[in-house]
C-alpha cells in the first residue's frame, strides 16, 4: 500500500527538481532555435574582400572645414563634437608650436592665431579615426559593443553599447566621444559604412575640394588607395602607441600627435 | 568494523555537482535568452548590427544626382577651376530636396525640401581667407586688401556682387563686360588642350586681362627694346597671393639673367650674349664705381646698367623712388 505522499518528502523535492531540470533542457532548446534563422544579408565572404583604409594628405589640405560640416551632416553628429575635425599647427620664430582647432574647424579658421610673431612653418592637418588594426578602444569594450567589421573597420552597435566610456578613454587619438543627444552611447566615425559599401566616397573625402583624403580597399592591389601608398610617403599618428593605424599621412610634420 | 556506504559517505560531492550542473545550465540559458541575436557569429560582436549601420541612407546625394536635373548649371560649374567644389559643399546635403522632387513628397514639406544653405561672403572665405597655415600655392585674399583694391566699402559684401557664383573664376555680366580673373594668362589654364584659334576670334568668349589693359605704356615700351620676344610672364609672375591676388612679382636678381647668359661649357655660345659673371663683375666694377664684392652680392647688379635692355630707363627711376 502507497502511503499518502508528505508534502514535503524527498520523493516529492526529487520529482521537482527532476521537472524542473527537464523543463529547462525544453527552455534551452526554444532559445537556440531562435538564433538559427539569423542569416546576415550579405555573406561575410563579401565584406572580408574588402580592407578599408584612408589616406590624408596634409601637403593638400586648406583648412576649409567642408569634410566637418559634411561629416556633420552625414552622421547627425551632436553640436562640440566630432567624429573628424582640422587641426592647425603654427610654429613662430621662437619654435614654439600653437596648435588650435576653433570649433573643430566647422566655421573654418577666421584668423591667424599667432598674431604677434612670425611664424616660419604652418599647415593643417586633418583628423579622424585611424581605424586601427590593433586598436586600443575594442580590447577595452566590457560588452562587446565596439569592434572590428570584417573589412577593417571599427564600429559601434548602439543598440548594445552601455555608454561606460572606457573606450572614448582609450582611444589615443581622441577620436571618440558619448553622445549624450541620442542615447548615450560611444559615437566615432564610421567611415561612412552606409556610404562605402554604395559604391560612394565617404562624406568627407566628397566634400573635399582639394582632394586631400581618399578612401579605398587596401586589399584590392588595383585600388588608387594602394597606388598612393605605393608612390608617396607617408607616416602615421603616433607609431610608438602600436595600435597600427590604416589611417596614412601624407606630408605629415613631425610635431603632429 | 563499521563499513560505510561509498556513496553515502560521499554525497555533499554529488550535491555540489548537481549545483554546479544546474547553475552552469542555467547560465547556458540565460545567455542564450540574454545575449542578443547573431552575436559571436563573426566575432565577439553583434554580426547584425554592421548590416545595420551600412544599411542606413545616405544625406550627401552627390554631384552626378544634381546633374540629372540641374544639368545647365552643373555643366557650366564643371568648366571652372572649382568643378571639385561639390554643389553639396555651398547648398548643404540634398537629402530632402532630391526625396521630395524624386519620389513626391515622402511626408517631406516643400519648406524642408529647400536646400539648407547658400553661402554668401564667409563661404568663399572658407578657402579663400589669407591664413599663414594655407599652403602658398592656394588662392587666398586678404579681404580687407582686395576691397580697398576695388574701392568697396561696405566689408559685408558678398564675393557674388562681382564674382559669378557658379564660375567665381569670371566676374559677373555687367560688372565690367565679365571678364576672366587675372590669374589666367594662358589658354590652358581654363582649357584642357590648347584651342586652336585666337580668343578674339571667339563670339561670346569672355575677355580676358592681359597686360596691356592695365600697363599699356609698359608693353608698348617693351616692344621695342631687345627681348621683345618674351613674354611679360617670362620674368613677371603672378603668384603672390599675399596681397592682392595678381600682384606682380619682378624677378630682377642677377641670378635670373644669369639663367640664359652665364657662360656655361653645355651651351651653344653662338645664340646669346653669355659672361662669365665674376669676371664681369671685376671688369665692370671700376667703370660703376663699386667694389666687385658687394656688387656680386647685389641681386640687382644686372638691371644697373642693362635696364635698357628690357623697359625704358625712366621705369627703373620711377619704381626707385616708390621704392624709397
Amino acid at each position: 500500500m502507497n502511503e499518502p505522499q508528505h508534502p514535503n518528502s524527498r520523493r516529492s523535492f526529487l520529482s521537482l527538481a527532476l521537472y524542473s531540470t527537464a523543463g529547462l533542457c525544453v527552455g534551452s532548446l526554444v532559445a537556440y532555435g531562435q538564433t538559427d534563422d539569423a542569416a546576415p544579408p550579405t555573406e561575410l565572404e563579401d565584406l572580408e574582400r574588402f580592407d578599408w583604409g584612408f589616406i590624408v594628405d596634409t601637403t593638400r589640405c586648406i583648412g576649409c572645414g567642408a569634410c566637418v560640416r559634411a561629416c556633420k551632416d552625414e552622421n547627425g553628429v551632436p553640436d562640440d563634437y566630432f567624429r573628424t575635425w582640422v587641426e592647425r599647427y603654427e610654429i613662430d620664430e621662437d619654435e614654439v608650436v600653437h596648435v588650435d582647432s576653433p570649433n573643430g574647424a566647422l566655421d573654418g579658421f577666421r584668423s591667424d592665431r599667432v598674431q604677434d610673431k612670425h611664424v616660419v612653418k604652418a599647415f593643417f592637418v586633418p583628423k579622424l579615426c585611424n581605424h586601427c588594426r590593433n586598436s586600443a578602444c575594442t580590447q577595452v569594450c566590457p560588452v562587446g559593443a565596439t569592434f572590428h567589421s570584417p573589412d577593417g573597420v571599427v564600429l559601434v552597435d548602439k543598440e548594445h553599447c552601455i555608454g561606460c566610456g572606457y573606450c572614448v578613454q582609450a582611444c589615443p587619438y581622441g577620436c571618440r566621444f558619448v553622445d549624450h543627444e541620442n542615447g548615450g552611447t560611444a559615437d566615432k566615425c564610421t567611415l561612412c559604412y552606409h556610404r562605402i559599401h554604395k559604391g560612394l566616397q565617404t562624406a568627407c573625402v566628397t566634400a573635399c575640394p582639394r582632394e586631400a583624403r581618399l578612401c579605398g580597399n587596401l586589399k584590392d592591389p588595383k585600388s588608387r588607395i594602394r597606388r598612393i601608398l605605393h608612390e608617396r610617403r607617408y607616416s602615421l599618428l603616433k607609431p610608438e602607441m602600436s595600435t597600427n593605424p590604416k589611417c596614412y599621412y601624407l606630408g605629415l610634420d613631425m610635431e603632429v600627435r | 568494523m563499521r563499513t560505510v556506504s561509498f556513496v553515502s559517505n560521499r554525497s555533499h560531492v554529488f550535491r555540489v555537482l548537481v549545483l554546479l550542473t544546474v547553475s552552469g545550465v542555467l547560465f547556458f540559458i540565460g545567455q542564450r535568452l540574454l545575449q542578443p541575436k547573431s552575436f559571436g557569429q563573426n566575432g565577439h560582436y553583434r554580426a547584425d548590427s554592421v548590416y545595420e549601420i551600412m544599411n542606413t541612407e545616405p544625406v550627401h546625394q552627390g554631384r552626378a544626382v544634381c546633374a540629372e536635373c540641374h544639368t545647365e548649371i552643373h555643366d557650366v560649374h564643371q568648366k571652372d577651376i572649382h568643378w571639385n567644389v561639390t554643389c553639396e559643399d555651398c547648398h548643404g546635403p540634398g537629402d530632402a530636396h532630391v526625396k521630395f522632387h524624386r519620389d513626391g513628397d515622402a511626408g517631406i514639406t516643400p519648406a524642408r525640401a529647400v536646400m539648407p544653405a547658400e553661402y554668401t561672403l564667409e563661404g568663399c572665405l572658407f578657402c579663400h581667407r589669407k591664413l599663414a597655415a594655407r599652403p602658398s600655392t592656394f588662392a587666398q585674399i586678404d579681404l580687407m586688401e582686395h576691397y580697398d583694391f576695388l574701392h568697396v566699402t561696405d566689408p559685408q559684401t558678398p564675393c557674388i556682387e562681382c564674382h559669378s557664383p557658379h564660375e567665381p573664376l569670371f566676374l559677373l555680366e555687367g560688372v565690367s563686360e565679365a571678364r576672366v580673373h587675372p590669374v589666367i594668362f594662358e589658354c590652358d589654364d581654363c582649357h584642357q588642350t590648347p584651342p586652336e584659334i585666337d580668343h578674339k576670334q571667339v563670339a561670346d568668349h569672355p575677355t580676358i586681362f592681359v597686360c596691356q589693359d592695365c600697363h599699356p605704356s609698359v608693353v608698348r615700351d617693351f616692344a621695342k627694346h631687345e627681348h621683345a620676344f618674351l613674354r611679360c610672364t617670362a620674368c613677371h609672375l603672378f603668384h603672390r597671393e599675399n596681397a592682392i591676388s595678381g600682384q606682380v612679382f619682378r624677378s630682377g636678381a642677377g641670378r635670373f639673367c644669369l639663367l640664359c647668359h652665364e657662360q656655361k661649357p653645355f651651351k651653344d655660345d653662338g645664340q646669346l650674349p653669355q659672361i662669365v659673371y665674376v669676371d664681369h663683375i671685376e671688369e665692370m666694377a671700376p667703370v660703376m664705381r663699386r667694389l666687385p664684392g658687394p656688387l656680386l652680392e647685389d641681386p640687382a647688379s644686372c638691371l644697373q646698367c642693362h635696364f635698357d635692355y628690357i623697359h625704358d630707363g625712366r621705369l627703373i627711376r620711377r619704381l626707385q623712388e616708390q621704392e624709397r
